[in-house]
């Protein structure tokens, strides 16, 4: 027996339609990608490309939908909780299939940069007259699929997992022990006062992420392509990621007991289902940090003779799309600490 | 231009995120987080980690700022408490046998297989009857615990409490202080409080002298004649008074007696208990009936269980009782031949001189705190007949049937109401029916009852 309501019909409907039709478009990607590369003539790569126009459009399709299968995961999830015994958030949910539903949870964020990744360098590659990114974006396209395969298969099974009425313990029993691993690593490393270096570490972190990519942002031009952008841009894509631990960290330790008003209490799915308007917050964080990954992405596999200028402008673009959306989930922390 | 209308369209959009942070910010503040009353449309939630409470395993605490903060179950309290060691006066418990509220530190703890609020997976249970958490503990595979918030619990600097020790007899005029101790109204007025128990006057006597009590709950001739003995007490407020529904004190005549009026007592054995009040509700009423007192044979007996016994027998023909033994007298269907229901005397508390003189202002608090047990105790009689069924000195038998009295609130007995008990213990060489009416009683503790309200642990 399974939970059955709009969210997990939904998520199954979805799940299935992904799973079969990017299996196929997988499978069909990987042959083009091949024959792409062992195309030795101007016909034989026409003949390529527009046996690609189906595969493309099925995935410009499938790949937008799975974007925004993540927050309805989560949704799913937030809908199963009355009928799980002893569950009071997603936490509890989580609890039912724990190791399932870990992997899934793993796996989204992967899943969502590579379908951000894919799109954006299909937009890169429409922009060109002969398809120059076609290669890349056949052979990105199927790792793609093979990802959200696998994810939409376990989205699948899980939605079948769990089961109504099951027992578990919540949150408060894990996220909020002396012993937890949140407290604990940071207090080893920066001593007893590690609360308060996180709250000025976000901030910093942030800001000085924000000026970089600012600075990014102005010296990336059509004119030239210095040998320092790749680099640079893989530097900040690191740094995006140290940021993320850290805005991880520092919101469970320290802001989202403050915004939830429990002091004690550190769950970031209770603090979702108490101040909803955070998951905007979550998600202007998560497309801000993400933007670094695919600059650098595109920096990665989008630089050919075709791309010189629309390349600059799309790293330009996402850097501009990333400080916006890090600027944005900064300000509505702050007003959210402010009203606490 | 075009940067310019980007950086607007950026600036706006920007504000707008913020207008929603503030929104969710206040919004989230009334609806998800903690509450702290229950409205119809929401719930109580747990100030730990938010839960939703359900009112078997609730825990409360009330805080040195005068406030109270509630929990879904032990186990967040305990860790709550952890952290806030510096706040709290005291925690209430609710007993998952009858439901009822009480101090946790009067409480018996049981952790055992068997989770209660599996949010937490809460597995530590509260009892206040011994007896219950060792059957919880048999059937649940269980075992007794220590108290989690402490085994002594320690208090807050600032909320340093003064003692007062009480003798209560066993009859259900002891609720008010038993509830108030209970509940805990009286850590409410940083008073600790202690209960001893008693049985009759002579016992009670004997605590006051020793120094083992404060002051004690007597009937009014007892508390009169004590009010000039060693050591000087004074009756500071009433408990218990009869009224033309409920006797107090009662001549009842036994099933196979064949007696109808005080009138027929004459030459008949009545049992009467221990007790210079016992006494004089005797003698008044054969007076009262023109029956001389040498007409009837009088038998005296330990206590007033002995003399339900003897009455249920057959063994005599009457027996002068009290409550709770008249309700069950007339439960039973014996015959009250004469009782005090239109009579102005009641059960009082009397406190000793000493300690009035010593601890004025704590006492005030003490009575204060009693007139808040009276006023939950008449307003929600049956929320607390569990506490009477157990530590009212009713017999097991009667106790589901056994209603709760109404208990006077804030008054003394007047000069008219002791006039008749005053000439009769001057007759008999007890005290002098000159004594000053000030050197008996002392109304000067008594709260204006409209600034008595419920106690937080009551509502």
């Amino acid at each position: 027996m399974m939970i059955l309501n709009v969210f997990s019909i939904t998520e199954i409907f979805i799940g299935i339609i992904s799973f079969i039709l990017m299996a196929w478009g997988g499978s069909l990607a990987i042959i083009l990608a091949i024959r792409w590369r062992n195309a030795s003539t101007v016909e034989e790569r026409s003949d390529v490309e527009k046996k690609s126009h189906l595969v493309m459009l099925v995935a410009v399709v499938v790949l937008g939908i799975r974007l925004f299968n993540w927050p309805l995961f989560y949704a799913t999830l937030q809908s199963f909780v009355p009928d799980i015994d002893g569950a009071m958030c997603i936490f509890g949910v989580t609890q039912v299939r724990r190791i399932l539903t870990g992997i899934s949870e793993l796996i989204k964020p992967v899943s969502f940069f590579l379908i951000g990744g894919w799109l954006l360098i299909h937009s890169l590659d429409q922009k060109t007259q002969t398809s120059s990114l076609m290669g890349t974006k056949l052979f990105f396209l199927s790792i793609t699929a093979v990802v959200v395969v696998a994810e939409s298969l376990l989205d699948v099974v899980l939605m079948f997992q769990i089961r109504p009425g099951t027992l578990v313990s919540c949150c408060t029993t894990v996220t909020d022990i002396l012993e937890r691993p949140t407290r604990l690593v940071p207090q080893s490393t920066l001593g007893p006062a590690y609360e308060s270096i996180l709250r000025y570490g976000y901030y910093t972190g942030n800001i000085i992420l924000m000026a970089l990519l600012g600075i990014c942002m102005r010296r990336i031009s059509p004119a030239s392509t210095p040998r320092w952008r790749r680099p640079a841009l893989g530097l900040l894509f690191i740094c995006g990621v140290g940021n993320a631990g850290l805005f991880v960290l520092t919101q469970i330790e320290v802001h989202a007991p403050r915004i939830m008003g429990l002091p004690f209490h550190h769950c970031l799915y209770c603090l979702w289902q108490y101040v909803p308007d955070t998951i905007l917050m979550y998600i202007l964080f998560i497309l801000g940090t993400s933007a670094i990954g695919w600059t650098f992405l595109l920096d990665m596999v989008g630089r050919t003779d075709e791309t010189g200028d629309a390349l600059p402008q799309s790293l330009r673009r996402l850097c501009g799309f990333s400080i916006f959306c890090l600027g944005a989930s900064m300000v509505m922390n702050t007003i959210h600490l402010i009203a606490a | 231009m075009l940067q310019r209308r980007r950086l607007v369209a950026i600036v706006v959009c920007i504000l707008v995120f913020a207008v929603v942070a503030l929104l969710g910010g206040i919004l989230g503040k009334k609806t998800g987080k903690v509450q702290k009353e229950k409205t119809d449309q929401t719930a109580m939630r747990c100030a730990y980690d938010g839960t939703e409470i359900s009112p078997m395993y609730q825990v409360d605490a009330y805080l040195v700022d005068k406030t109270t903060v509630s929990f879904c179950s032990i186990y967040c309290a305990s860790r709550w408490y952890e952290n806030n060691k510096d706040r709290v006066i005291y925690f209430t418990v609710n007993d998952e046998v009858t439901g009822n509220k009480f101090d946790s530190t009067l409480g018996h703890f049981v952790e055992s297989d068997l989770v209660s609020v599996p949010e937490v997976n809460n597995r530590i249970h509260a009892f206040a009857v011994k007896e219950d958490a060792l059957t919880h503990a048999k059937q649940f595979n269980g075992r007794l615990i220590k108290n989690p918030f402490g085994a002594a619990f320690v208090l807050p600097k600032i909320a340093r409490m003064d003692t007062l020790t009480i003798g209560t007899p066993l009859v259900p005029d002891s609720m008010p202080v038993r509830l108030a101790v209970f509940r805990p109204i009286f850590k409410e007025n940083m008073l600790d409080v202690k209960i001893v128990s008693f049985e009759g006057d002579k016992d009670g006597k004997r605590l006051l002298s020793k120094g083992f009590v404060d002051g004690i709950i007597c009937d009014l001739p007892t508390g009169l004649v004590l009010a000039k003995g060693s050591p000087s007490v004074r009756i500071v407020k009433n408990v218990l008074r009869a009224n033309p529904y409920r006797a107090l004190f009662a001549l009842v005549a036994g099933p196979e007696a064949r007696v109808e009026s005080v009138a027929d007592l004459k030459g008949k054995i009545i049992a009467v208990p221990k007790g210079l009040s016992f006494r004089f509700y005797l003698e008044y009423y054969l007076k009262s009936n023109d029956v001389p007192l040498d007409e009837v044979v009088i038998r005296d007996v330990k206590n007033m269980a002995e003399a339900w016994e003897l009455l249920k027998n057959g063994e005599i023909s009457a027996a002068l009782l009290r409550t709770p033994y008249t309700d069950m007298a007339i439960k039973k269907g014996m015959a009250l031949l004469a009782d005090d229901r239109n009579s102005p005397w009641m059960s009082v508390l009397v406190l000793k001189e000493s300690v009035i003189k010593k601890k004025f202002k704590v006492i005030e608090r003490f009575i204060f705190g009693l007139e808040q047990s009276v006023l939950a105790l008449n307003l929600k009689p049956d929320d607390f007949s569990g506490l009477l069924q157990e530590q009212g000195g009713i017999s097991k038998e009667w106790r589901k049937r056994f209603p709760m009295p109404i208990f006077e609130g804030a008054n003394c007995p007047s000069p008219d109401e002791i006039e008749t008990i005053l000439n009769w213990l001057d007759e008999k060489g007890f005290l002098s029916k000159e004594t000053p009416y000030e050197e008996l009683i002392n109304p000067s503790f008594l709260p204006d009852p409209n600034d008595v309200g419920l106690a937080f642990c009551c509502r």
